[in-house]
């Protein structure tokens, strides 16, 4: 009694299973054959299946991997000849140390008083002129590096023509002054304010120390300013690598050097160019009354300078 | 009951054998077209490639001098005739290898860069910027592959002794080739890269920094590599 009824379930549970698996079959075949016979499905003319652009960018400066130091001076010597500089012989009266982290793509300007006293007891703008036939960059930078305690590897020299030649050929800086200027002296008369400096102005810019209170403690913050202010100035005119070639051909120019070729030069000029200047600090020495007029390291400075000299950047001064 | 049972059991073969027919039609209307197919396909994409030639496309890689000029911290420097040669046949290995090996092949660069980038590029060139400077993990090119490049400018620099130290040059490539996948785009590169390049003391001149943008577009693209490096950055947009 049961067989009649069981034959007709079991077609269907065949016909339920074998049927999707056939039509699945018929419809790969005739896929197939259409492929074969037709060739491959083309898209609608000017369509393209997946359309994906890309955008890339990468840059290696080149130059220095890890942190190092560099030391600027600015000489007061009216010619590359003392010998036609009899009003100053080339003391170093701007004296920066700077501590450049090219990962941190961060920087720190130590100002040092020209007054500072250094090993000996000198003032650390005279070691400079105090090894007449010996290399007197290397002879300041040992002095410099002994006060702030970090081993330094480039050092940029410039005197007050080349200083003003220098900026002149690169159009000037761009400044916003901290304090009004007012000093015969060194012929700066400015408001309080944004200012472009050309070569004479950042001249005056930089040597004034009568129109403050605390005399070359704001000078050497200013100088340190106007270091960072040119930074600003010329990434603000966004230099391709053309003109990056011809600023550091600029700045050899009118530079001396030791420990660093033009090429280094370079290779850091373009790193420099990538930090933003918010990540470039400029901070003065702490120093207070020494022995006679020199001034000598405060507590605070201690610090600072350890804060300075582990990755040349300071987190937390 | 008994009655019942012959008629039964010689209808269920009967009807076994007409479903029969269709079932084995469109197993064959269905298999062989998909076995001829595997047949004809089988192998790799070398195999499938078209036939319609006989020699291997060539793709040639010739990149015009533009300006040459310079200046120095020194005394005047020039690039002489020497140096430009020098300096292009780097930038031309470089195209060759980067992009051009690679989606000919559609396989990972393989030429020697460090013939061309110094140590501390190559290290950055070859690792976290690999993804942009090198035109890897395309579709492999089919047929022609078609690679222009704008003159390219150099621009020395003398140091302060009258030295040629280093050249600029900016170096704009445009390389584009059909992939075996019919109707759609091809890939297609565009590389704008400032190279700086310094002598490395044996006559060669080699890559010691680098800016590099590159725009890809075409079809099934991976994805493009960035990182950051100590001097290095990487981005996409």
């Amino acid at each position: 009694m049961t067989a009649p009824t069981r034959a007709p379930r079991r077609r269907a549970l065949t016909l339920l299973l074998v049927g999707p698996l056939l039509c699945g079959l018929l419809l790969a075949g005739g896929i197939t054959t259409t492929w074969l016979l037709f060739g491959e499905p083309v898209p609608a003319q000017g369509a393209v299946w997946f359309q994906v652009t890309k955008l890339g960018s990468a840059r290696n400066e080149g130059g220095p991997q890890q942190p190092f130091f560099a030391l600027i001076l600015g000489t007061g010597a009216r010619s590359d000849n003392l010998a036609e500089s009899p009003d100053d012989p080339g003391l170093a009266d701007a004296v920066h140390v700077i501590g450049v982290n090219p990962a941190l793509k961060s920087a720190t300007i130590i100002d040092i008083p020209r007054d500072t006293e250094g090993p000996g007891g000198a003032k650390v703008n005279s070691y400079i002129v105090n090894n007449p036939g010996g290399n007197e960059l290397r002879t300041e930078a040992d002095a410099v590096s002994s006060i702030v305690g970090v081993p330094i590897t480039w050092v940029l020299r410039a005197n007050f023509p080349h200083f003003q030649q220098m900026v002149d050929e690169i159009g000037g800086i761009d400044v916003n002054i901290p304090q009004p200027m007012d000093d015969d002296f060194s012929g700066a008369h400015f408001p309080v304010g944004p200012a472009h400096l050309n070569g004479e102005q950042a001249l005056q810019f930089s040597r004034d120390r009568h129109s403050f209170s605390n005399g070359d403690i704001s000078r050497t913050s200013n100088q340190g300013l106007l270091i960072v202010s040119a930074l600003q100035t010329i990434q603000a005119k966004h230099p391709s690598a053309g003109d990056t070639v011809r600023l550091l051909a600029t700045l050899g120019r009118h530079t001396k050097l030791d420990g660093v070729g033009v090429n280094d030069l370079f290779h850091m000029g373009s790193l420099s160019l990538t930090f933003d200047p918010a990540n470039v600090k400029n901070v003065v020495l702490p120093v207070g009354a020494g022995g006679g007029s020199n001034l000598v390291k405060t507590g605070d400075a201690t610090g600072l300078l350890a804060d300075f000299a582990d990755d040349g950047v300071l987190q937390s001064h | 009951m008994e009655a019942r049972t012959p008629p039964c059991s010689s209808a269920r073969p009967r009807r076994t054998r007409r479903r029969g027919v269709p079932v084995v039609a469109v197993l064959v209307v269905a298999l062989v077209p998909a076995l001829l197919l595997v047949g004809c396909s089988g192998g790799d994409d070398e195999k499938a490639a078209p036939t319609t030639t006989s020699a291997a496309p060539k793709t040639t890689v010739d990149i015009p001098l533009g300006e040459v000029t310079a200046d120095s911290a020194g005394a005047p420097v020039t690039i002489s005739g020497d140096q430009s040669h020098r300096v292009l046949d780097a930038l031309t290995t470089y195209v060759k290898g980067a992009t051009v090996q690679p989606l000919r092949s559609g396989k990972p660069a393989t030429a020697d860069f460090g013939a061309i980038f110094d140590g501390n590029t190559l290290a950055s060139a070859t690792t976290t910027d690999r993804g942009i400077l090198f035109d890897e993990g395309l579709p492999q090119v089919a047929g022609d592959l078609t690679v222009t490049t704008q003159p390219v400018n150099l621009l020395g620099l003398g140091d302060q002794s009258g030295n040629l130290t280093l050249v600029t040059t900016s170096l704009v490539v445009d390389a584009s080739g059909a992939t075996k996948v019919k109707g759609a785009a091809p890939v297609h590169v565009v590389r704008l890269a400032d190279f700086t390049l310094q002598p490395d003391g044996f006559g060669s001149w080699k890559i010691t920094a680098y800016n590099v943008t590159v725009v890809r577009d075409g079809i099934d693209l991976a994805p493009t590599t960035t990182a950051a490096a100590a001097t290095t950055t990487g981005a996409t947009k």
